[in-house]
């Protein structure tokens, strides 16, 4: 439900396009100025995930590498709800202070779609920090893991979504979630005598 | 076929040409809402919004069937009890903290039941539905059993004590509390409706089938007796133990929920009863995707379910896309089957 | 090794033989009511029986006598709780019976509260506890704060309609490491979602586990939404709150 205009509700959708897979956002209200609504959060979304604007009359979006990064959208969907309609929308940075590390913590695009996180913090918390960050964006933006360095990660389909990981750097400051799956993954393939084994 | 002949042919088991979809309680969703201009709460207790939102389920789902009580509280509000009207996307509720009753001798049936103004606004959406559709769509009603209205007016856990520390006091206070039952789905019936769905939440996640057997049996068979329509019985969760007993009531359906296996449901009622369902709510309607629904809906028809629907009142939140999915689904799968029931 | 002779009394040996059927939860249970004195398995079996004036008197009567308040709570109370927690599970009794039990299990913890808290014994952790947003049933989450209390937790109860910034303003006054959601109904399911999701709005989701239940609720419902834990009952609960702790305590070590 859009707390910003009238209680009306506003769906994401897939659909297809001539372009392959997109992005529309809806509402089935027909009160005065919902379509002006929908185009401003199409248009926040465009801006905070440099999406590209297609079809007729450019109410659908695409990322221009053709992937879907579909948690990711919904994320992006969200956001874009959330904020008042009479801001001005910039693009997210991509560094961050953790006030848990009470730290900065910085990515780095390093082409490709691979990124590099690092914090200014020298604690065991703030290097902690930096990995559970991480773990956050690598749930919230489906990226991987990739080999070379503690805390480099990639979107899978190679191509680089700089605002996107500004959006969902944001998030992943705390996602529960992600220090858990870090864990099991840690956890996996390891030999564990059965007093030490998690219940 | 129309969706009314299809719908009361198959709650009388006979042949159709086609499964039809139905909703014995609610597909009211906001989306829905936004379309036709019919917000929560005012839907619910205003006759033009309730029924234009109940329209839906048939001009934008293709549902054959419409039902315009959304809620759960006409009954326990036109009693007296304390109520919560919520916003848009919330469900109205009783305010079961704040029972109205203790004793048997507490019931009373107020002399302008029927005409208070949420149970006024149900008989007069139902007029409004039966005048523009005519004879075209099977039209729904609701009237809460006696199990429901006990949790309403006595609250929940005091209810469920009576039960167990004095059976026969809680006897007196179903019996008592019937006639609400049956009052308000002789109105209904006046007013239009084809059928009547009676939730009465003797669900297996809180009550045993023996206590189904003890306390409500003899009542819902006389509610088969006494109320002529179609009568579509619901109850929430586990219900496989009570289903042999429900198929005993003489009503027309069982509309029964998703933990319950739908060739399991079918084996133990046989041709006794028909069944309504049982498409998963939270799990598949609200969080997944079409193609979820189509899953479900497939189970259903090849257990030769009669009626396929959601298992419940789904989430408000519900989209749209998967609701027209149930639809679909079904003209499909009898189009690759080339088959009538 | 004990066994089931070993039991003093009648009732609950018979409780045992009859509804419990997994070995090792017999093999545990044989193991608590063989050393449990023969007052407080007076007490076990009539809370099973859910007689609560009985358990009321017996509770009073062993104090006064000089019985301490934990043992009461452990081998008289909680242990038959656990008996009731089973037979629960297993289908041979539901709700109505398990609230006759927790009737009398409140009957015997009215006269130890008192004492358990004026002897500073320190809780557990905190836990928020409260059903959803639009929903007022609560037969499960009271069950479970019942258990919790038993447990040594201390639980702040913010009752029905929880509305989700009233989860958050709860365990940031309290600074509540644990909090558990219920819903009754799977059309208020989604609001417990919506209450993960301002825990993350307000750059505090890290700071809390969060653990769902409610009839209609199921793990996959659980995961979905991002919650740490489901708990299938009441004793799942308290079992499901210690390990959270227990999880939360290694993470901050």
């Amino acid at each position: 439900m859009d707390l910003h205009f009238h209680d009306v509700s506003i769906a994401l959708y897939r659909q297809e396009s001539e372009l392959g897979s997109a992005l529309l956002v809806h509402t089935y209200s027909s009160i005065e100025g919902a379509q002006q609504r929908i185009a401003a959060v199409t248009g926040t979304m465009a801006t905070l995930g440099e999406m590209d604007r297609i079809g007729e009359p450019a109410c659908q979006l695409r990322f221009s590498c053709g992937a879907q990064h579909h948690l990711a959208s919904k994320r992006l969907f969200l956001e874009a709800c959330k904020l008042p309609p009479e801001g001005v929308v910039q693009p997210r940075p991509l560094s961050i202070f953790d006030k848990k590390s009470r730290a900065n913590v910085t990515v780095s695009s390093l082409g490709n779609g691979v990124y590099q996180l690092g914090t200014d913090g020298e604690s065991e918390v703030a290097s902690k920090r930096c990995s559970a960050i991480t773990g956050g964006l690598v749930k919230l933006g489906e990226m991987e893991a990739v080999g070379g360095s503690e805390n480099r990660i990639a979107f899978p389909c190679g191509h680089p979504h700089d605002r996107l990981v500004g959006l969902l750097l944001v998030r992943a400051l705390n996602v529960r979630g992600a220090q858990r799956e870090q864990e099991m993954a840690a956890a996996r393939g390891q030999l564990v005598a059965p007093s030490a084994q998690k219940q | 076929m129309t969706s009314r002949q299809r719908v009361m042919a198959a709650l009388r088991r006979e042949p159709v040409d086609r499964t039809p979809v139905c909703n014995p309680t609610s597909v009211a969703t906001v989306e829905l809402m936004d379309l036709v201009g019919a917000p929560f709460p005012d839907a619910n207790r205003n006759p033009e919004m309730m029924a234009r939102l109940a329209a839906t389920s048939y001009t934008e789902l293709e549902f054959d069937s419409v039902m315009p009580v959304f809620s759960i509280i006409q009954e326990s509000s036109a009693l007296g009890c304390k109520m919560q009207w919520e916003q848009k996307d919330n469900w109205p509720t009783v305010r079961m903290q704040e029972p109205i009753w203790v004793e048997p001798d507490d019931i009373k049936i107020p002399p302008d039941f029927l005409t208070h103004p949420d149970m006024k606004c149900v008989l007069d959406a139902i007029r409004i539905l039966r005048k523009e559709y005519g004879n075209e769509v099977a039209i729904i009603g609701k009237t809460m059993g006696p199990w429901t209205l006990g949790y309403h007016c006595f609250g929940v856990e005091p209810f469920l004590l009576m039960s167990l520390d004095d059976p026969g006091k809680t006897k007196l206070c179903l019996d008592r509390m019937k006639e609400a039952t049956i009052q308000f789905g002789l109105a209904q019936i006046e007013a239009g409706a084809d059928a009547l769905t009676l939730p009465d939440h003797a669900t297996g996640d809180l009550v045993s089938g023996e206590y189904y057997k003890r306390f409500l049996l003899d009542l819902h068979i006389e509610f088969a007796e006494r109320l002529p329509a179609a009568l579509i019985l619901h109850i929430c969760g586990k219900t496989l133990d009570r289903m042999d007993y429900i198929a005993q009531t003489g009503m027309a359906a069982f509309h029964y929920d998703s933990k319950n296996p739908p060739s399991e449901a079918m084996s133990i009622v046989g041709n006794r009863i028909s069944l309504v369902g049982n498409i998963n709510n939270p799990e598949t309607l609200f969080s997944k995707g079409p193609e979820n629904v189509r899953e479900e809906v497939y189970r259903n028809l090849e257990a030769r379910v009669h009626l396929v629907g959601p298992e419940c009142a789904i989430p408000l939140q519900t989209s749209i896309e998967n609701l027209k999915e149930i639809s679909r689904s079904v003209k499909d799968w009898h189009k690759d089957h080339s088959t009538s029931n | 090794m004990a066994t089931i002779s070993d039991i003093s009394n009648e009732f609950v040996r018979n409780e045992i033989e009859e509804y419990i059927e997994q070995p090792d939860e017999r093999g545990q249970l044989i193991t608590t009511f063989a050393k449990v004195r023969p007052e407080m398995q007076e007490i076990a079996a009539a809370l099973i029986d859910g007689a609560h004036h009985t358990v009321d008197e017996l509770t009073q009567k062993v104090l006064e006598a000089g019985a301490e308040a934990l043992e009461v709570m452990d081998d008289g109370l909680i242990a038959a709780m656990r008996i009731v927690g089973i037979k629960f599970r297993e289908n041979f009794i539901y709700v109505p019976e398990v609230l006759g039990c927790a009737r009398a299990m409140k009957a015997g913890m009215k006269h130890i509260q008192p004492i358990l808290s004026a002897s500073g014994i320190k809780p557990i952790a905190k836990v928020v506890m409260g059903t959803v947003k639009g929903d007022l049933h609560d037969i499960g989450k009271n069950l479970c704060i019942m258990m919790l209390h038993g447990a040594g937790f201390e639980v702040i109860d913010l009752g029905v309609d929880t509305k989700p910034d009233e989860f958050l303003a709860a365990v940031e006054e309290n600074e509540a490491p644990l909090m558990g959601m219920s819903a009754l109904l799977t059309t208020t399911m989604p609001n417990m979602a919506v209450t993960i999701e301002t825990f993350i709005d307000e750059d505090l989701r890290d700071d809390v586990r969060i653990m769902v239940g409610g009839a209609p609720v199921t793990q996959e419902f659980a995961d979905e939404m991002g919650a740490d834990g489901y708990g299938k009952d009441a004793m799942e609960c308290v079992a499901l709150a210690k390990r959270l702790i227990a999880e939360g305590v290694e993470a901050s070590g």
